[in-house]
């Protein structure tokens, strides 16, 4: 037999089997093309050399390691769900003579149909594709759009390397699968009577105290801090909880069902539990993959939706004003003459709608317990770091237009913008009575929202000074005072360039003295959140496509599997209309499951969410969570969707 | 009395295009007595299951009537048949029907747990069934972990838990060993002298001769019976063969 037979034969196959296999060749064809474009776009030098261009190029590197790593783990995967099906026909072949090292020459083949027919596909529709979705970032970023189109050859070999590499491994693994079994096995292999699970106990414990840990971190974490360090932890306790509660955890439930008679033996249940066990025994690992992935999916989707979204927020938290002077070495005099400064550059630029804001303050980083703060113990630890504000009340009243009037050991003491929680407080060793008055908090101090911060209005200069020589005496590596000018302006933004830089002009001889201006790093801001947000939407796509993948060949098994459960529940004596209904709430059972776990990993991870958004300067949660809502809203329409178009070829084998 | 009775029965398939017409039955008449043993004999393809269905209710026929204790199935309303079936009717099939999601004890409960009964009287009913049938200690076992006569036994036990007034067999002993099949239809034997009703398809002789009364369809019609009488199973077995030999060479009269 020559090649032409063979490749003749494998080309039938995968016609005949298209039901399975065309959405297989669709999933690898667009995951080639997504690769290829995230290594196109991250490789571009036009966009490296753009202003915020590096860190906009790391993060799209990024985007496309892990684009390689899921292609990987995902193609094996289907590819397995493939050979499972197609056992019964590689044996009747084998019956039918065709040797094991017939059937592997058929399996290569056929493998390199699909090798070069999807690496040609995906790299075409790939090349076309990169334009267009570097117009699209180009677009997220603000970025005026640059013409011409380019095809990165670079980005094609690694492409076609990493994807041949991969289809090799592939084709390994299902000489493997021939390699090992006997004809006969072949030929039963998808309607073997497979072993009932036992309950497992030993695993199913575990799994559900890893999850109820990995939700309790995720509770507990209070500062944005805690959170980067134990995100990671809770995310794989919660991931080993959810495998482990699927396989076995959902088995020892419905075993528990069955054990109790009463409940059992209904005609509703008993047909429910028992199809249950076997579904979950079944499926287990594949729902735990939808599980995760749908997790993964709205995490990120509504993570960096509401960043981008947010960045007016964000920018306005870490630039509270449009131009900002700062003097790391502070004094009375140095802030008079940073705002004679800026009223002189005001006057000369001619903007006049400005609002200037000065202050001096003085900060100290400190451990905060109980109710003291005191020196900064050098530890690893960042839980109980907290950052002192000190300004007089003088600075206060020009700042608030609030008088406080301090007697005796009073100060006006604040904890993250609102009164302070205790009766007195010990700072660095004094002791002091907080009196409290409502306020808000004051713009670029005091809300910080990494760390507790304190906000300490003392009554005059002299007890400003006492506090800082206490304060430098035990802690030598304390700040010195901080002198700011705050300019808020609504003018065009050629003038305000025009200020800033004869601002930066006017102070670059001073010592340690910088300005901060809100639209110089909104560039940079923007390639950051928008390169999040691009990969975000990018990678979610990707995962979304496996997630439909998933949820169409776990149909198309359950189809088959129920199709001979049908026909002999017909004879025992149901009518249609009730195996429909307890095999379709079966299936919705198995489908939606998935779905609802990952909402509720979601709503748990809410909080520890919101601290690492702190970390990103997002600090608006409402905005956060309408994010998250219509996120879940729409990917629960989009999976509501796939499952009816899909459920469609259900019940096309199941009739 | 007669418990089921088959009038003027005509089964046509129409092929999907719709051109070509198959009849399957063309015109059956019998009637089956409480208490008979019936084996409906056949070559493949003369129409033995399509009747089955029909006597099942699992199919409807073209003309005629399928009369059980003078109910004609057709005055049943669809929505109506599956319990019908249920309350009337046990099934044994050559290949088992049994429920691999299910134990077989659970799998013999089934059509109880469909009618609504209380696991008491379930577990009541069953255990003399199941000593019976010699399957008390494969309760708890699954159908793939069992033997191809146990579960024909096991399924046995499932068609008899309703107490129904008529059995049907397809086939029963098509996918057994002759061992089990020995088994099986000496347990066959003992229900019909328990005065159990069975109309059972087969074509073996094997299986046939153990019956009181065997019908012959041919091209869709009842083309010969034979009562056994006082006939020994040997005797019975003989006649049958001859039969056969007779009817399938297309030889003359038979006597």
């Amino acid at each position: 037999m020559h090649n032409g037979f063979y490749r003749k034969l494998a080309l039938t196959n995968l016609i005949k089997n298209s039901q399975i296999y065309l959405p297989y060749l669709i999933t690898c064809t667009c995951t080639i093309a997504m690769f290829y474009i995230m290594r196109f776009i991250s490789t571009n030098d036009k966009l490296e050399d753009m202003s915020g261009g590096p860190q906009l190029t790391i993060i799209l590197k990024f985007g496309s390691i892990v684009i390689g790593i899921f292609a990987a783990i995902f193609l094996f995967y289907s590819n397995s769900f493939l050979m499972k099906r197609r056992k019964k026909e590689l044996g009747l072949y084998n019956v039918l003579g065709l040797g094991k090292w017939n059937l592997a020459l058929m399996l290569f083949h056929e493998n390199c149909i699909v090798m070069f027919g999807t690496i040609a596909a995906g790299l075409g529709s790939g090349i076309i594709a990169s334009k267009l979705m570097l117009l699209l970032l180009l677009k997220i970023l603000k970025t005026p759009r640059w013409l011409g189109f380019s095809v990165s050859l670079s980005s094609v070999i690694s492409t076609v390397v990493l994807f041949a590499l991969l289809f090799l491994l592939i084709l390994f693994y299902n000489f493997m699968q021939v390699r090992v079994v006997n004809p006969i096995e072949l030929l039963h292999g998808s309607n073997q009577g497979e072993k009932e699970p036992k309950a497992k106990w030993l695993i199913a414990i575990p799994s559900f105290l890893a999850l109820a840990a990995g939700y309790f971190i995720a509770q507990w974490v209070d500062s944005p801090m805690d959170a980067m360090g134990y995100f990671l932890i809770a995310v794989l306790l919660v991931i080993f909880g959810t495998y482990g509660l699927f396989t076995t955890g959902s088995i020892v439930l419905l075993k528990f069902l069955r054990s109790r008679k009463r409940y059992y033996y209904r005609t509703k249940h008993f047909i429910t539990v028992s199809g249950m066990i076997y579904r979950m025994k079944q499926n287990a690992v594949g729902l735990g993959n939808i599980c995760i992935l749908s997790t993964m999916v709205l995490v990120m989707i509504s993570g960096t939706v509401s960043l981008y979204v947010g960045q007016e927020d964000v920018m306005n938290t870490r630039y509270p004003f449009t131009i900002e002077l700062i003097a790391r070495h502070g004094s009375e005099e140095v802030r008079k003459e940073l705002e004679q400064i800026t009223d002189e550059e005001l006057n000369k630029v001619g903007i006049d709608d400005a609002a200037t804001e000065s202050c001096l303050y003085y900060t100290v980083t400190a451990d905060y317990s109980d109710n003291s703060i005191g020196k900064a113990e050098n530890n690893d630890s960042m839980k109980d770091i907290c950052i002192a504000y000190f300004v007089t009340a003088e600075q206060h009243e020009a700042l608030t237009g609030e008088k406080l009037s301090l007697t005796g050991s009073e100060l006006g003491i604040w904890l993250n913008g609102d009164a302070l929680p205790f009766d007195s407080l010990s700072i660095f060793g004094t002791n002091c009575t907080p009196v409290s008055v409502e306020r808000t908090g004051i713009k670029g101090l005091d809300v910080n929202d990494i760390y507790d911060t304190f906000y300490i209005v003392v009554p005059d200069d002299a007890a400003m000074e006492q506090f800082y020589q206490t304060i430098r005496t035990i802690e030598p590596a304390a700040d010195q005072f901080t002198a700011t000018v705050g300019i808020d302006s609504k003018a065009d933004s050629e003038t305000l360039d025009s200020f800033y830089h004869a601002l930066g002009e006017r102070t670059a001889d001073m010592d340690e003295v910088w300005v901060e201006s809100r639209s110089e790093n909104k560039v940079d801001f923007m390639s950051m959140y928008g390169g999040l947000f691009f990969v975000g939407i990018f990678l979610g796509s990707l995962f979304l496509m496996a997630t439909v993948m998933i949820i169409y060949y776990k149909q198309i098994f359950e189809g088959h599997e129920d199709k001979e459960r049908f026909r002999i529940m017909q004879n025992v004596g149901l009518s249609r209309k009730e195996i429909k209904t307890t095999i379709h709430s079966q299936v919705l059972l198995v489908f939606f499951l998935p779905l609802f776990t990952a909402v509720i990993h979601i709503a748990f991870a809410f909080k520890v969410i919101t601290k690492l958004l702190y970390l990103l300067n997002l600090t608006n949660v409402s905005l956060f969570l309408t994010c998250t809502l219509i996120t879940i809203g729409a990917f629960a329409a989009i999976y509501i969707l796939v499952y009816s178009l899909t459920a469609k070829s259900y019940y096309k084998i199941v009739q | 009395m007669t418990i089921l009775e088959v009038r003027n029965l005509k089964k046509t398939y129409t092929t999907r295009s719709g051109s070509t017409q198959v009849q399957a039955l063309s015109n059956v008449n019998f009637s089956v007595e409480r208490g008979e043993f019936v084996a409906i004999m056949g070559e493949s393809g003369s129409g033995k299951t399509t009747l089955l269905n029909l006597l099942a209710s699992l199919d409807k026929p073209t003309s005629g009537e399928v009369c059980l204790e003078g109910i004609p199935l057709s005055s049943v309303p669809e929505n109506k048949l599956a319990v019908f079936r249920r309350d009337n009717l046990g099934f044994v099939f050559q290949d088992f029907n049994l429920l691999d999601t299910f134990s077989i004890q659970d799998n013999i409960f089934l059509p109880l747990v469909l009618s609504g009964k209380q696991y008491k009287s379930m577990q009541f009913m069953l255990q003399p069934l199941a000593k019976s049938l010699h399957i008390s200690d494969i309760l708890n076992k699954y159908p793939y972990e069992v033997s191809g006569g146990q579960k024909q036994r096991a399924a046995v036990a499932r068609a008899l838990i309703t107490n129904p007034k008529l059995i049907l067999a397809d086939e029963p002993t098509g996918s057994l060993d002759s061992k089990a099949t020995g088994q099986l239809l000496q347990i066959f034997s003992e229900l019909h002298e328990q005065g159990q009703t069975i109309v059972m398809v087969t074509h073996s002789l094997q299986a046939a001769c153990r019956a009181s009364r065997v019908l012959y369809i041919k091209d869709g019609e009842v083309f010969h019976q034979i009562y056994r009488g006082q006939m020994s199973k040997e005797a019975m077995y003989q006649r049958l063969s001859d039969t056969l030999t007779a009817l399938t060479t297309g030889g003359g009269e038979i006597a």
